[in-house]
């Protein structure tokens, strides 16, 4: 097989697949009060990129040197398992995608059908015109190869390849390289190889952040939106966003959701939500080091704002706190006492 | 009547007030060619005190470059809803006081690079565009005229990115490597590309073996593209990463001291750069050239270079 199909194989299964399956999942858990039935559906397919590259983590830490078919069937084997949970949640994200394409009519989408139509183009002009050339994210790549060669996820002092003297010099999480080995096992089984999934990860993650802070602040006004998407979308700082590979649209889709999901606990602190947000912290955690810097602050933040008496708002900072470490914050813990040591280290700053 | 329109009048200075920050910004503070030995101050735009202010520690609200000229008013409005604290709701006190200690440390940490500024962006958009609606409403503009003002920010973004653009062109004229790509006359989208023809093969022609090691100044396409040996090298902070973490190369060694250490003992005899990255380090680049050959050079700017002496070159 060549050419285009197999990465769009892997979009296919890993981010709309997969992407409905966490969407039902959380329709079903969280309902679609806490941050609208359309930011929970987006917030699904952005956080399904993440799930692999956490299962492909935990196997790859607890179990190295497993086979390729093992590691693929850990993955598939958690989705299923979500899409059996996910029960009723299919109805409500059936009724979602339903009741958004009448609402796509309104003049104050139009503008959104443009950008996603400039995405769309944009996209397919990177894909076909830009290979992977960006320095950060081949570094990420060349790391994320070696976890596929070595089926290993190691913590050690230095990240140092003998094989090669490649130097993984990244203090982050490592899900986004994790990205690279879960595209390399996939399309290791149609015997063909690349990187054109992750490259695609870029614009996909893009798109999502701005639909995402789109549907979000809809409820304070359809135009109103619509002035903050253009904001956003015509800096040139999102043009780079969009052409240049990198974490950073995976990144800041993390914060932006939990920087609503934060909102949502503060104004109603229920339990669903807050595990949400806490996982969603430790997904931004395990994406990048300023996840897990900027988490404890807003877990603080939380602590001592929300309403409620002391021991409650302890109770609920703990309940976010639990799956935070999970998602994410166990990386820095095991970075700092049996790996690089992380920021305690001497770092030379960029 | 005309009371509102004197209202009115007012929040048009708002859309005002970026249009002439940006053309403060990007014609006067910014400067379009780096002084001697700070091409990185330079590059990250905190190349004077005022701008190391602006781009750095207050990044997230006036790196206009990257960012627009609409998050500025979120410092203002963030004053103002502090004065206010003790009529915002918790949610509100919450998310204030989260933006406020985030701007703080992304501005300490690392609001020097434009990316962790904008992890800010959408979030302080926000906050502008909805202290706008909110602010006008309560002055009572009509949704007409509210929608001047929104429409107004949104062009202005539009012109402060024209202007950025119209700087980096500006700055890539003024610089040696980055104005032969500006005269270029090939499709943008063929620009796309900025990596290395087939770098195995080139490597090959070159006359690099499969097993001889090469000295890697800070170009992981090597490390992702190829399987052979290296060294990874950055001369910008003249760190070499090696099996016992981050070394410096010439810090601690003259220049011959630096060649004997690379065949001797790292046993390498090549350097594989870039024109753009060698000039970080005005010593790195004045290595090369006197204790090295160029035996091969790409049209992207790629280098490699020979120990002087190696196989009689």
């Amino acid at each position: 097989m060549d050419g285009m199909l197999p990465p769009i194989l892997v979009f296919l299964l890993s981010n709309l697949l997969f992407g409905a399956v966490l969407a039902s999942f959380l329709l079903r858990r969280l309902g679609s009060e806490a941050i609208g039935p359309v930011g929970t559906v987006l917030l699904g397919f952005g956080l399904a990129p993440f799930t692999i590259s956490w299962v492909l983590n935990l196997v790859l830490l607890l179990l190295p040197g497993q086979s390729h078919a093992m590691a693929i069937s850990a993955v598939l084997i958690a989705f299923v398992a979500l899409a059996v949970a996910a029960g009723t949640g299919w109805r409500s994200l059936s009724a979602v995608l339903r009741s958004s394409i009448p609402s796509l009519a309104r003049p104050s989408l139009w503008p959104f059908l443009f950008f996603t139509g400039a995405m769309l183009f944009g996209t397919a002009l990177m894909i076909a015109y830009k290979p992977l050339v960006d320095h950060d994210i081949l570094e990420y790549g060349t790391q994320g190869k070696r976890f596929l060669r070595d089926m290993a996820v190691r913590y050690e002092r230095h990240h140092y390849d003998a094989s090669t003297g490649f130097y993984y010099v990244g203090l982050h999480g490592f899900s986004f390289p994790l990205f690279f080995t879960w595209e390399g096992l996939l399309r290791g089984l149609m015997n063909d190889h690349g990187d054109a999934w992750v490259r695609l990860q870029t614009p996909w993650t893009a798109w999502l952040t701005v639909s995402f802070i789109w549907a979000w602040v809809r409820r304070w006004g359809h135009w109103l939106a619509v002035w903050v998407a253009g904001a956003f979308t015509l800096t040139l700082g999102f043009l780079y966003l969009n052409t240049i590979y990198h974490v950073d649209p995976v990144r800041l889709f993390l914060f932006s959701a939990s920087m609503v999901l934060f909102i949502a606990v503060l104004r109603q602190p229920e339990k669903q939500v807050l595990l949400l947000w806490g996982a969603v912290m430790g997904a931004h955690a395990l994406t990048h080091s300023l996840g897990m810097i900027l988490s404890p602050f807003m877990l603080l933040c939380f602590f001592l704002c929300a309403g409620g008496s002391l021991g409650e708002r302890l109770r609920w900072s703990l309940l976010a706190t639990g799956p935070f470490l999970v998602a994410g914050g166990f990386h820095y813990l095991l970075d700092m006492t049996i790996g690089t040591g992380w920021l305690l280290k001497d770092i030379t700053w960029f | 009547m005309k009371a509102h329109q004197s209202t009115l009048l007012t929040w048009l200075l708002v859309p005002a007030g970026s249009l002439v920050f940006s053309l403060v910004y990007f014609l006067v503070l910014m400067p379009v060619k780096a002084g001697p030995g700070e091409l990185a101050l330079f590059e990250r735009g905190i190349g004077s005190p005022l701008l190391k202010v602006l781009n750095g520690y207050l990044g997230s609200f006036f790196g206009l470059r990257y960012l627009g000229n609409t998050a500025c008013w979120a410092l203002p409005g963030m004053i103002f809803l502090a004065l206010r604290w003790r009529q915002l709701a918790p949610w509100e006190r919450g998310v204030l006081l989260f933006l406020t200690l985030a701007v703080l440390i992304i501005g300490v940490a690392g609001g020097f690079n434009y990316r962790y500024a904008m992890t800010l962006l959408p979030a302080l958009l926000v906050l502008v565009f909805l202290l706008l609606e909110r602010g006008m409403a309560g002055a009572g503009i009509a949704f007409g005229a509210r929608t001047i003002i929104h429409v107004s920010l949104v062009l202005a973004t539009l012109f402060n990115t024209w202007l950025s653009i119209e700087l980096s062109q500006r700055m890539a004229l003024e610089d040696p490597v980055d104005r032969a790509r500006m005269d270029d006359d090939a499709p943008f989208y063929t620009k796309f590309d900025t990596g290395p023809r087939n770098l195995d093969e080139w490597l090959t022609a070159s006359g690099v073996g499969p097993e001889d090691t090469v000295l890697v100044n800070n170009l992981p396409v090597y490390f992702y593209a190829t399987d052979r040996p290296g060294l990874y090298y950055w001369c910008g902070a003249d760190q070499y990463f090696g099996p016992a973490g981050e070394e410096p190369l010439f810090r601690t060694r003259k220049d011959d001291g630096v060649a004997a250490y690379l065949s001797g003992t790292l046993h390498t005899h090549y350097i594989f750069s870039d024109r753009n990255l060698s000039r970080y380090e005005p010593r790195f680049e004045r290595f090369l050239e006197t204790h090295c050959t160029l035996i091969a050079t790409d049209d992207k700017g790629r280098t490699l270079h020979a120990l002087k002496g190696t196989f009689g070159r």
